[in-house]
């Protein structure tokens, strides 16, 4: 029962304005604007979309941080690591043992300068399982009998090697990362990271067409199916239906004979095949949009059938066609890295993620990081892609949008 | 709620199912498996060990065209071939021995052999096996008809007749003393076949039918699965079969080498030869079990000789210059392979006991590429600095090892040529009938010799010959090959000389190295052999756990 007294001066009146009631206070947005305002919000595929900006600049631009090229080789490099645990040889030079149980001299940096040649017979090497090296007028004896030797006891080997200087051991000093193939080489002394930047641009080669394809026959093909309607629709979708049922290894198998192996005949089959499902999509948009009221408006102003699909129709169903779109994409690039792990994909010297997979799974035991970089390259870009098309996906849902 | 308990159920089912489907597989292997390669199971202290069966475990690589004696022509159904069938004589330890022949009379101008066939020899069905059996086996291998691809073996042979004058006697006439005869009867192209079941099924195909693949060696074929594996086992009408110790030899045809190595070493295979070049300096170091034998063979590529640019000799020569052998053999192939100048191995030697290919030079192809002399070549034939140099192609039969070569070579022309190369693999069926209808630019070979003497890799490259897959052809080469059979000594090798020189001079071929054998062969594989011309023959091989 308090006093809750006010003076009548402290109030004020609020005119009503009829033109304000209808005022927008939040700023207008179109519908890409919301779409990326809410994609914004997806950390998930904000990170995918970053993976993906990072890959199309590897491919663009990686080549600058390597000497090599895709195809040059260096045999006598052949197979070195990414990073190497060095000794430091009596010339003050570092030294690498190589699996081969080879020795190479690595500058301080980790460019390796040199395979050195042994100094004793081939027979030496065979019968007693090492190999002699003069450097600075001393002997330095690699000797890797070890393994052999604890096999033929049926017991495990404590070590693999033994790197001497006139009796002396010599110890692992440090690990260097290796500056002249930064990814390491494979078995023809190829640099691995000039082919996995080389393997970056056919798999986003493969992706652009991919889209390509879809965007211009796909979607115009579902289009003009459900616009048309009827016996034409049931005709074209009939042959949609044909297309699909044959799978795309069929297809590019009967294109290499044909055409031969290479990156056109893998671009020419999904060419053949990957508009397939756009159509289908875009067919069942269409079909409901053109019962839809501005569809009729736009004919009765005299709106031609092209303009129509063209400029109502296909924008208005632009929301699901990128959605699948970006769905697409990771499907395609994962399909060509198998074709190319299988053997049908493009022809060396050529390198594709999925013929270095498919290279570096015969050296697996020795020199796993070989598969390491081809298969981290089409993890990332798929997983990428599709963080990516899943954001985009409930960005573009008039359902979710608030 | 309802809901959610369907939910909870269909959740249940699902795993309940999921083990209903793991349950098989897990389980299946669990009971102790028959084959005796598995350790026998300690919980039960030999129990029958005699009663096991000796099965020895073996890769034999690609699925083999053919495992008919007549129509083989690769060496993978040479080792097939020669642990199931067996000729007038068979090589054990580097020793030509009596076997279908008891023994042979010689006539004094050398030119009959009188074989006398082993009393009671017998097929794997039990029927005899006479005289007759190689006098239709030897008719239909140089029966055009046949189709053989080792029909011209005859002629190497210097075979003029042959006749089962009885049961027993076999013999045979030819056209002027042959050194190397006696020993080409332990080849499969000489061994016996059986009519009938030649005639069951055409194409070769009653040798790979179990049913029908009536044989006479210390083995005989029980299954074969294309792809997948062979069975031969234990022939009990062998007539040594008493000193056969294996039951059963299981072929697995493993053509991914990595795969072949996992096998191995997971005790899966006993002997396997099909091991990935990157793995071999850590097996020589590493594995005592691993092994390298020199080989009576060379591994090359033919030059289409029929289509240009490779019509020119001064191209050949060219692209055989510009190739780097020794990087080859030291980075690419690694199985301590020697880099190849001619078409001969440094095993076979002249009639004065020099090696043949130190007598005749390496004309000129170095062990390391020569460069300049490629290049100026290459500007002689038109095409300086490999400017309008068409492309052309490089087959191969799909194999790791034989992919790695051809890209070091693609490189190699490349860099050192500047000219481009197109890689292209086949099956290895396939692939053989392409190179034998002469439809391809450069193809991979590789020649195993088949007896110790020049003639067996000169002869290859007579005009029109099967082997001869260049379309190459020089009737002064034909004539000098036609006069070396009449000259005898050291007179028929000068001829021989002149002929590898025709042949190198020409390029047609280019060699790349001379093949090791390379093999891994579990410690408890004893008496396994390899003859001279690198064939497997497991008649004497026991497995000693």
């Amino acid at each position: 029962m308090s006093n809750k007294n006010i003076s009548p001066e402290l109030w004020e009146k609020v005119e009503v304005h009829a033109s304000r009631s209808e005022e927008i206070t939040r700023k207008s947005l179109t519908y890409w604007q919301d779409a990326w305002r809410r994609l914004k919000q997806n950390k998930l595929s904000m990170l995918g979309l970053a993976l993906i900006i990072i890959m199309i600049m590897f491919a663009s631009f990686g080549s600058m941080f390597t000497e090599w090229d895709y195809s040059s080789q260096t045999l006598k490099n052949a197979n070195l690591p990414p990073k190497m645990d060095v000794v430091k040889l009596p010339n003050d030079v570092y030294g690498f043992v190589h699996r081969e149980y080879t020795l190479f001299e690595v500058d301080e940096t980790g460019h390796i300068i040199d395979r050195l040649e042994p100094t004793n017979s081939m027979l030496d090497i065979m019968q007693n399982k090492r190999r002699i090296y003069e450097i600075n007028g001393e002997e330095v004896v690699l000797d890797f009998s070890f393994i052999s030797d604890a096999k033929k006891e049926g017991k495990i080997a404590e070590k693999g090697f033994e790197l001497t200087v006139n009796g002396e051991e010599l110890k692992t000093v440090k690990s260097l990362w290796n500056k002249t193939y930064l990814f390491g080489s494979d078995d023809l002394g190829r640099d691995l990271f000039a082919r996995v930047r080389y393997g970056a641009t056919i798999s986003l080669l493969i992706a652009l067409v991919a889209t390509l394809v879809q965007f211009f026959v796909g979607v115009f093909y579902g289009a003009i199916a459900g616009y048309a309607g009827g016996s034409v629709d049931m005709i074209m979708m009939r042959i949609v239906d044909v297309i699909a049922t044959v799978p795309l290894l069929l297809y590019v198998i009967l294109l290499m004979v044909v055409i031969g192996p290479g990156l056109k005949t893998i671009i020419l089959a999904m060419g053949i095949i990957y508009w397939v499902g756009m159509a289908r999509i875009v067919r069942g948009e269409i079909l409901s949009l053109k019962e839809q009221e501005f569809v009729m408006a736009a004919k009765t102003l005299g709106a031609s059938t092209w303009r129509i699909i063209a400029r109502h129709l296909v924008p208005n169903a632009l929301g699901p066609i990128i959605v699948s779109l970006a769905m697409m994409i990771p499907s395609a690039i994962f399909t060509e890295a198998f074709l190319s792990f299988i053997g049908l994909g493009v022809p060396a010297p050529m390198a594709s993620w999925g013929t270095l997979a498919n290279d570096a799974v015969k050296a697996l035991r020795s020199y796993p990081f070989q598969l390491l970089w081809p298969s981290l390259a089409i993890s990332i870009t798929v997983l990428s892609f599709n963080f990516f098309g899943d954001g985009l996906r409930n960005a573009l849902d008039p359902k979710l949008r608030r | 709620m309802f809901k959610r308990s369907i939910s909870l159920m269909l959740v249940l089912l699902l795993v309940v199912a999921s083990f209903a489907g793991c349950s098989k597989p897990a389980e299946e292997p669990a009971p102790v498996e028959p084959t005796a390669t598995t350790e026998p199971a300690p919980a039960e202290p030999a129990v029958e060990p005699a009663q096991e069966e000796s099965v020895l475990h073996w890769n034999v690589g690609a699925d083999p065209k053919t495992l008919d004696p007549g129509l083989n022509a690769a060496s993978d159904g040479g080792n097939v071939i020669n642990n199931t069938f067996e000729g007038l004589t068979r090589e054990i330890d580097g020793e030509l021995t009596p076997a279908m022949a008891e023994s042979w009379d010689v006539s004094e101008d050398q030119t009959t052999y009188t074989f006398h066939i082993r009393e009671g020899v017998k097929w794997s069905d039990g029927q005899a096996l006479t005289a007759n059996d190689f006098e239709y086996a030897w008719s239909r291998v140089i029966d055009p008809a046949t189709a053989s691809e080792y029909s011209w073996i005859f002629d190497a042979a210097n075979v003029d007749s042959f006749e089962a004058t009885d049961e027993a006697t076999f013999v045979v006439n030819l056209k002027t003393p042959t050194p190397w005869f006696l020993g080409l009867t332990t080849f499969y192209s000489f061994f016996p076949v059986r009519e009938d079941m030649v005639n069951a099924k055409a194409d070769g195909l009653w040798a790979k039918d179990g049913s029908l693949a009536i044989s006479n060696g210390p083995f005989t074929l029980s299954e074969y699965e294309t792809g997948d594996k062979l069975v031969l086992v234990k022939n009990d009408n062998y007539w040594r079969a008493d000193e056969v110790k294996l039951d059963k030899i299981v072929g697995r045809m493993i053509v991914e080498a990595s795969t072949a190595l996992t096998a191995y070493q997971g005790g899966e295979l006993d002997i396997n030869s099909n091991i990935p070049s990157a793995e071999i300096p850590g097996l020589i170091a590493e594995d005592p079990t691993f092994m390298i034998f020199p080989m009576l063979g060379t591994y090359y590529y033919s030059f289409n000789t029929s289509v240009p640019p490779l019509d020119n000799v001064d191209v050949r020569r060219a692209l055989t210059l510009a190739i780097d052998r020794k990087a080859i053999v030291e980075t690419v192939t690694k199985g301590g392979q020697l880099p190849a100048s001619t078409m001969i191995p440094g095993a076979i030697l002249d009639a004065e006991g020099n090696v043949f290919n130190e007598m005749t030079g390496d004309y000129g192809i170095s062990a390391t590429a020569n460069v300049e002399e490629a290049k100026a070549l290459l500007a002689k034939a038109g095409y300086p600095n490999g400017e309008g140099f068409p492309n052309f192609e490089l087959l191969y039969n799909t194999s790791e090892g034989h992919q790695k070569i051809a890209e070091a070579l693609q490189e190699m022309w490349k860099t050192n040529l500047n000219i481009d190369v197109t890689l292209a693999n086949q099956e290895w069926a396939v692939f053989q009938d392409t190179r034998t209808q002469g439809n391809f630019q450069i193809a991979r070979e590789g020649w195993i010799g088949d007896y110790t003497d020049p003639l067996t890799f000169l002869d290859m490259f007579r005009t029109g010959g099967v082997m001869n897959h260049t379309q190459w052809g020089s009737d002064e080469y034909d004539q000098i090959l036609d006069d070396s059979m009449m000259a005898k000594g050291q007179e028929r090798f000068e001829m021989l000389f002149k002929a590898d020189k025709i042949l190198m001079d020409a390029a047609v071929v280019m060699p790349v190295y001379y093949y090791t054998d390379i093999m891994m062969v579990a410690d408890k594989v004893q008496g396994w052999e390899l003859t001279g011309l690198s064939t497997y023959y497991f008649g004497r091989t026991e497995i000693v756990e």
